[in-house]
């Protein structure tokens, strides 16, 4: 079960040893699953969402659970780019996964800033959050059209030495375009999709259950648009794509691949099943033994 | 994944679920996730966060008193004898127990992790005392339980739990309880320039310190994760402003 070349998956050129990575916001540094399940065996980590200088994130309520789903409402605590690179950076690179960082901000001189000091290690990929719906200034509001989408790509691209994956949000008016505008910019890949925005109101206090009313949609629940999106990007952009949302198993991993993602990163799901990646990786390698396939590629945006 | 032994209703809305098969036991103030694995496992999504209550070395048990609060307590409760569970466990920090005479408060279901607590005390420290305070709304649960292991047990029904109890003590102070109980506590104690030990609870996802849901306010501003850094802080670290 451990033939490696089936799963293995060249990302923008950085060679993953299989295409299962541990989605932003959802494994932390890495560390903090290393005692539950094999954190070796994944194809990579993007760590938790950065800003330049950290933040202690959203007060009130965090999480509130919808059949298949979850909404969250985290607003992007981190401990700051300075302390990922001297903290964090070795404890994600010790385990043998690759390395993402993933640097978010609220105006441009946090990311351009963020990234330069990011240029210190040596990341496999920096992953752009231009998508963070739950902060109320940037974030998301870079990733809605794709002049502002552009434009971040454009200077961030400029001042980083590293392969860069823009994630991109649901929330867009129109996704395709932000895509191709990214990838006109210089992206190197397009990672999507971040949360959908949506909210829960408790009824008997009468009042929002979040802070920041609105809060991002994540789980089973928002794959088959997800889906969607994966496939309807894949086909305008010609970089690698990474798609993300609801993926709970290997069937819905291989659907992602199939609509056109080069990798597939998987959140929501952890949480539940910590050994998620781990058997949608064991799920993968089957596949490819049970269909013939030298490697998983091979089915890369079959529809 | 453990099998239930058990899983019955104590009283309203209280259940005392036995579990065989965990990996580890863990230690008083702990918890695991527990997560059913049959039926509709989608909603709710996440596993639920439930403190030890007792560990049965010997059979390699472990027993949670929980409390039936919404959804996913709700489908716990309804799991039977011989039914599958998946456990992640055990978890956070657990309390530090203490060479000493100690204290312990519970409120409501937060007495859960202090019979556990009181236990492990007594067979470390046989000649120390045990104090018990339990405050509960309309009913007392588990009275005979918490006595025998407890030499001293001061009940409290539809008041304040924290008025019965001397914090200007040399005892060790042990909490846990509903957040109002656990910071009225904490201003008692400080009065009398005493730190005691609080045990939080949150709505948590993961459970071990990645997707920072149950982050609490510390008193020097910064956050800390209750279920990783936690569930057991000094009450000066979470509750002192």
């Amino acid at each position: 079960m451990s033939n490696i070349n089936h799963l293995e998956t060249d990302l923008m050129g950085i060679m993953l040893k299989n295409p299962v990575i541990a989605a932003s916001g959802t494994f932390g540094f890495g560390s903090d699953y290393a005692n539950i399940i094999d954190v070796s065996r994944l194809g990579g980590i993007s760590g938790k969402g950065l800003t330049l200088n950290g933040s202690k994130g959203n007060d009130g309520q965090r999480v509130y659970e919808t059949p298949s789903g979850i909404l969250n409402s985290i607003g992007l605590e981190n401990p700051g780019v300075r302390h990922f690179v001297e903290h964090e950076y070795e404890v994600m690179r010790r385990t043998g996964a690759a390395v993402i960082a993933n640097l978010g901000g609220h105006i441009e001189n946090d990311y351009l800033e963020g990234a330069k000091l990011l240029n210190k290690v040596d990341l496999d990929i920096l992953e752009l959050n231009i998508s963070c719906p739950n902060v109320k200034n940037g974030g998301m509001s870079f990733g809605m059209i794709p002049e502002t989408a552009a434009e971040i790509t454009r200077k961030v691209k400029e001042v980083s030495r590293h392969k860069l994956l823009v994630k991109l949000s649901p929330n867009a008016y129109d996704i395709v375009s932000v895509a191709k505008a990214c990838e006109d910019a210089g992206a190197d890949g397009i990672s999507l999709v971040n949360t959908f925005l949506g909210m829960a109101i408790d009824i008997d206090k009468k009042k929002a259950v979040f802070n920041n009313v609105y809060a991002g949609l994540s789980g089973p629940a928002i794959m088959p648009i997800a889906l969607r999106m994966v496939h309807q990007v894949s086909k305008a952009v010609s970089i690698p794509v990474v798609g993300l949302g609801g993926i709970s198993n290997y069937r819905d991993a291989i659907a992602f691949i199939m609509a056109g993602a080069t990798a597939v990163q998987v959140g929501t799901m952890t949480f539940a099943v910590p050994e998620t990646m781990i058997n949608i990786i064991d799920g993968l390698e089957k596949y490819c033994i049970d269909n013939g396939l030298e490697n998983i590629s091979q089915i890369r945006g079959i529809i | 994944m453990a099998l239930i032994i058990k899983n019955n209703k104590i009283s309203d809305n209280i259940f005392l679920m036995t579990i065989s098969g965990c990996k580890q036991y863990g230690k008083p103030g702990q918890f695991f996730m527990l997560r059913p694995i049959k039926g509709n496992i989608s909603d709710p999504i996440l596993a639920r966060p439930i403190s030890i209550f007792d560990v049965d070395k010997e059979k390699g048990n472990v027993t949670f008193l929980y409390q039936v609060v919404g959804k996913g307590t709700e489908i716990l409760s309804s799991l039977k004898v011989d039914d599958e569970i998946s456990v992640i466990g055990p978890l956070g920090n657990g309390f530090e127990i203490e060479d000493n005479d100690i204290t312990l408060i519970g409120g409501g279901i937060g007495i859960a992790p202090l019979f556990y607590l009181a236990k492990e005390h007594r067979k470390m420290f046989p000649n120390r005392h045990r104090t018990i305070h339990l405050g509960f709304r309309d009913k007392a649960i588990l009275e005979d339980e918490y006595k025998s292991i407890c030499d001293n047990l001061v009940l409290n029904i539809g008041g304040y739990v924290t008025d019965d109890v001397d914090f200007d003590t040399n005892n060790t102070i042990y909490v846990c309880g509903p957040t109002p109980m656990m910071k009225a506590a904490s201003t008692h104690a400080k009065k009398v320039n005493k730190d005691i030990y609080v045990s939080l609870e949150n709505k948590m996802a993961c459970g071990v310190g990645a997707c920072l849901v149950c982050s609490c306010k510390t008193s020097d501003g910064t956050k800390k994760r209750v279920c990783k850094d936690g569930p057991v802080f000094h009450a000066s670290e979470v509750f002192y402003e």
